[in-house]
């Protein structure tokens, strides 16, 4: 893996800072249907098989900044104060993601999953690990390239990179209804993140997951949609 | 032997020990949740260290198992529950955290902890039947969520792990590059318990359980109890030399009593000579005298204390019984510096029995029963001679392992596809494309029957030969598991002859046929017949008015009458066109014994059937034999009516015919089949 790490203000990669905001409750999921019939599935994804370019972030708020990130991969929005760092897969190891990316909002170490770090965590320094206790994340796991994602339906996708999944639902963000989106209802297998949504965009499955161990875990909540809001599918 | 004994057998075992699969079973699975749901949970750690406290303690892992855990983390905490999720959800655990679960929650003795990219580790630690805690990642994808999983298996090319994040998260396999590279994203976290795969030791060597805070000494194929510290000291036994094993060596070394005494030992050189003088206490006048082989041998004994140098044997100890001749004490062990005729340089020695050296029979051996990491004598080889008494057998895997049940099986046979299950010498591992079929394997002949018999993923490829008949030359070829006949490809030329030469269907085309010529004139097959003639078959040149009866399933002399009377070899008689031999026997006896204890089966014909216990007698006819079209007896040998388990090899099937027993092609689930060669079923 090869990973790099960047506080937004000192970043190159970032490209533009916008003082804009966000309209929020615009971009709550409706529930479409629940979905567990692969026919049904591709269906919905041919019909849904556009996309749309990253759109400006609308200035209502100007408390609420956020970024234009402009990696060699992807385009998205970062909100002030927090940091992001993305990793590129280059190991050959089939059903992963090709590129994560990692969007935080502390400095400190976050630790997504169930294994912890050890005392082998140090700094350059030598100084102790920081691990974050408290902190919101987002990470969006990118799938694209390994097989011909174009016409992969849902359930494929599922069985082949998430076989836990069980059932599966189709919902609408009112923000981007043009969004082929799916939010998992039912695993047989460990499920990670207080909210995890699924996107199908041309030749790419996004995984996007939001992390919060902060109390007010409403108001986290609706960076994570005006996250998705902001992509560049 | 060879100089460099040990480091050839080591390098040898090692190629050949990374070749098999080694699976360890026994291990027993739990899933993460419950307790919880499957959101946001986060019990991986803890429950991958209760799957081992159950495998080491010899329990059964319950939801109740996770929850206590995790009620205990929480109370030291060690973890605290996560903000935004259920109370039972656990929360991130780190390598020492499950190290600390393992030592102080379980007791298990000592573990080993490690970030370090080594294979070789875990498959010495799977060969000791130690299942290795790993920090991995969800469904072993390297940018999925961190997860911890308890490695069970492991073979050149996968690696099998109990992952508690699934329901059926038991035995998952996965390939050695993909679990290397999710592995990487811990920094390779790995976590054991150090405990030993022997299950029996020589004399003399001491012992502890795991999960147990007994140690015991090792003693005519028992367990003797060393009752507490000041026993253990006062017997001079050395710490590091304790082996920690599992549990179930109770099973196999039954303990048989206490070592409570602590005894009075002087210790004497007279006249170059040593000795020790044992009284079983200070206070008894009872006593006993030994004396030492040798200085090296006194050495071994480690004992604590001052060595007294005297010209005669004290007035105290001139009543005393005198005890044998003591040699290296059991349990230690000696390594040569130099060439040991037999054994080379390097070889290495377990005393035991007074004075027996035994060699172990491989470096695996020595490995897996735990002794690399026990402290050893390095002596040269007059040394070694003056300390011992004799040289024993080699200590083997199997004097280790004698009392392995199925259940602690360790080599590779649980590994299905590496299992040759219809005994053609192929397992799936090894290319066999239908391992339930003894006739098709890699070295198997590819025949015309629709299957790829050779495995190379082609259907009846390459059955195509040159066939000869009247119409010219043909290739006689497979065609949908069937042959074609023989299909012409140079047909001869056609002749006026009233005959179809080049078998197109056309008699005499291209030829002049007078047009007042009757068909039934024309003698097609050239056998001097035409039908107004009493060609029977104008087309059949053997079948003709007068012509001899032929076994052939034709009327060859026209009389209507198929085969009567034809002609067969002594021995043989016509039938369906065939001259067979026909078997004449009133009655056909066979007998099946299995052994005992176990149930013998057998079935034959359309529902012919009889079981008994251990020997069956099966009195029987051809006819009742042919009722499936050919002769032959599935049978088998059961352990119990419910067939909890079987074994058609154990049986032994006599019969008063020639037969030919075989794994079963007709119905291959584990029976066997007796096929009467001599009989042909009409």
């Amino acid at each position: 893996m090869v990973s790099k790490r960047s506080i937004m203000e000192a970043t190159m990669k970032v490209c533009v800072v916008l003082s804009l905001a966000l309209s929020l409750t615009a971009c709550l999921p409706e529930p479409l249907a629940v979905n567990t019939d692969p026919v049904v599935d591709a269906e919905i994804q041919k019909s849904e098989a556009d996309t749309i370019e990253v759109e400006p972030i609308q200035k209502n708020n100007p408390e609420e900044s956020w970024a234009l990130v402009t990696d060699s991969k992807r385009q998205f929005s970062v909100p002030s104060g927090w940091t992001y760092s993305t990793t590129e897969n280059k190991e050959s190891t089939s059903r992963s993601a090709n590129y994560v990316i990692r969007v935080q909002d502390t400095d400190k170490e976050v630790v997504l999953g169930a294994v912890g770090l050890d005392e082998e965590c140090v700094t350059e320094l030598n100084d102790p690990c920081q691990v974050a206790d408290d902190y919101s994340a987002i990470n969006v796991m990118v799938y694209e390239g390994e097989v011909d994602f174009w016409d992969l339906s849902w359930t494929d996708f599922f069985n082949d990179y998430y076989p836990e999944v069980l059932t599966f639902e189709s919902f609408v963000l009112a923000c981007r209804p043009e969004l082929n989106a799916v939010m998992v209802t039912k695993t047989d297998g460990v499920w990670l993140g207080q909210k995890r949504t699924f996107i199908h965009s041309k030749d790419a499955f996004f995984d996007i997951t939001y992390f919060t161990t902060r109390i007010n875990e409403a108001q986290n909540e609706k960076m994570f949609w005006d996250f998705i809001q902001n992509f560049g599918f | 032997m060879i100089r460099f004994f040990w480091l050839v057998i080591a390098v040898a075992l090692s190629l050949e020990v990374k070749a098999e699969e080694i699976l360890l079973q026994g291990v027993p699975f739990k899933t993460q949740s419950p307790p919880g749901d499957w959101q946001q949970n986060m019990n991986c750690g803890p429950t991958s260290t209760v799957m081992l406290g159950s495998y080491y303690l010899e329990n059964e892992p319950s939801v109740s198992s996770v929850t206590n855990l995790l009620d205990w983390l929480y109370a030291k905490q060690i973890i605290k529950p996560q903000t935004n999720a259920e109370y039972y959800d656990g929360n991130v655990t780190g390598i020492s955290q499950l190290e600390k679960i393992l030592l102080q929650y379980f007791g298990l003795g000592s573990t080993i902890r490690q970030n370090k990219k080594d294979l070789s580790f875990i498959r010495w630690q799977l060969l000791k039947q130690n299942p290795v805690i790993v920090g991995v990642n969800i469904n072993m994808s390297p940018t999925q969520f961190g997860h911890f999983m308890v490695v069970v298996g492991l073979s050149e090319t996968q690696v099998t792990v109990h992952d508690p994040g699934k329901t059926l998260g038991s035995y998952r396999k996965y390939s050695v590059p993909q679990f290397l590279a999710s592995w990487a994203t811990s920094n390779y976290a790995t976590l054991v318990v150090r405990s030993n795969g022997g299950l029996w030791y020589p004399d003399g060597t001491l012992i502890q359980p795991v999960g147990s805070n007994k140690v015991y000494v090792v003693s005519d194929n028992a367990l003797l109890w060393i009752k507490d510290e000041a026993v253990f000291n006062s017997m001079s036994f050395d710490w590091q030399k304790i082996i920690p094993v599992h549990q179930r060596i109770l099973d196999c070394l039954p303990e048989n009593g206490v070592v409570d005494w602590q005894p009075y030992r002087e210790l004497w050189q007279i006249a170059g000579k040593y000795f020790l003088f044992e009284k079983t206490s200070a206070n008894t006048s009872n006593c006993a005298i030994y004396q030492f082989s040798s200085k090296t041998a006194l050495d071994s004994w480690q004992l604590k204390q001052q060595l007294q140098i005297l010209s005669t044997v004290p007035v105290y100890g001139q009543a005393c019984d005198q005890g044998p001749m003591l040699y290296f004490h059991n349990g230690t062990l000696v390594k040569s510096t130099d060439d040991l005729p037999s054994f080379g340089a390097g070889a290495v020695f377990v005393a035991t029995n007074n004075g027996e050296l035994r060699p172990f029979a491989d470096w695996q051996t020595f490995v897996i029963m735990g002794y690399e990491n026990l402290p050893m004598m390095l002596l040269p080889s007059s040394a070694i001679y003056s300390g011992y008494k004799k040289f024993g057998n080699p200590i083997t895997l199997n004097d280790a392992q004698f009392c392995l049940s199925g259940a602690y099986t360790m080599q590779g046979a649980a590994d299905p596809t590496e299992v040759d299950n219809d005994g053609d010498g192929f397992s799936v591992a090894a290319g066999d494309c239908d391992d339930d079929n003894p006739l098709i394997n890699p070295s198997a002949e590819e025949i015309c029957d629709g299957l790829d018999n050779n495995c190379n993923g082609e259907e009846d490829e390459g059955l195509v030969f040159e066939c000869y008949m009247d119409c010219g030359r043909g290739i006689h070829y497979c065609e949908d598991g069937y042959w074609n006949g023989c299909e012409i490809i140079e047909p001869v030329a056609e002749i006026e002859d009233g005959i179809d030469n080049d078998c197109d269907g056309l008699i005499d085309e291209g030829f002049v046929i007078p047009e007042d010529t009757d068909p039934l004139d024309v003698d097609n097959d050239g056998d001097g017949f035409s039908i107004n003639m009493g060609d029977c078959d104008n087309w059949e040149p053997t079948a003709y008015p007068g012509a001899p009866e032929l076994c052939d399933d034709l009327d060859n002399d026209c009389d209507f009458q198929v085969d009567e009377e034809a002609l067969c070899p002594i021995g043989t008689e016509c039938v369906k066109g065939k001259c067979q031999t026909k078997i004449n026997v009133a009655e056909i006896t066979c007998q099946l014994t299995c052994p005992t204890g176990m149930l013998a089966y057998a079935w034959w014909g359309q529902d012919q059937y009889m079981f008994d216990q251990e020997q069956i007698e099966i009195s029987t006819t051809v006819d009742s034999l042919c009722q499936r079209g050919a002769a032959w007896i599935d049978f088998n040998c059961a352990c119990d009516e419910s067939w909890s388990c079987f074994d058609w090899a154990d049986a032994v099937f006599t019969c008063n015919q020639t037969i030919e027993i075989k794994p079963g092609v007709v119905d291959p689930h584990g029976e066997g089949e007796v096929w009467f060669t001599n009989i042909n079923c009409f």
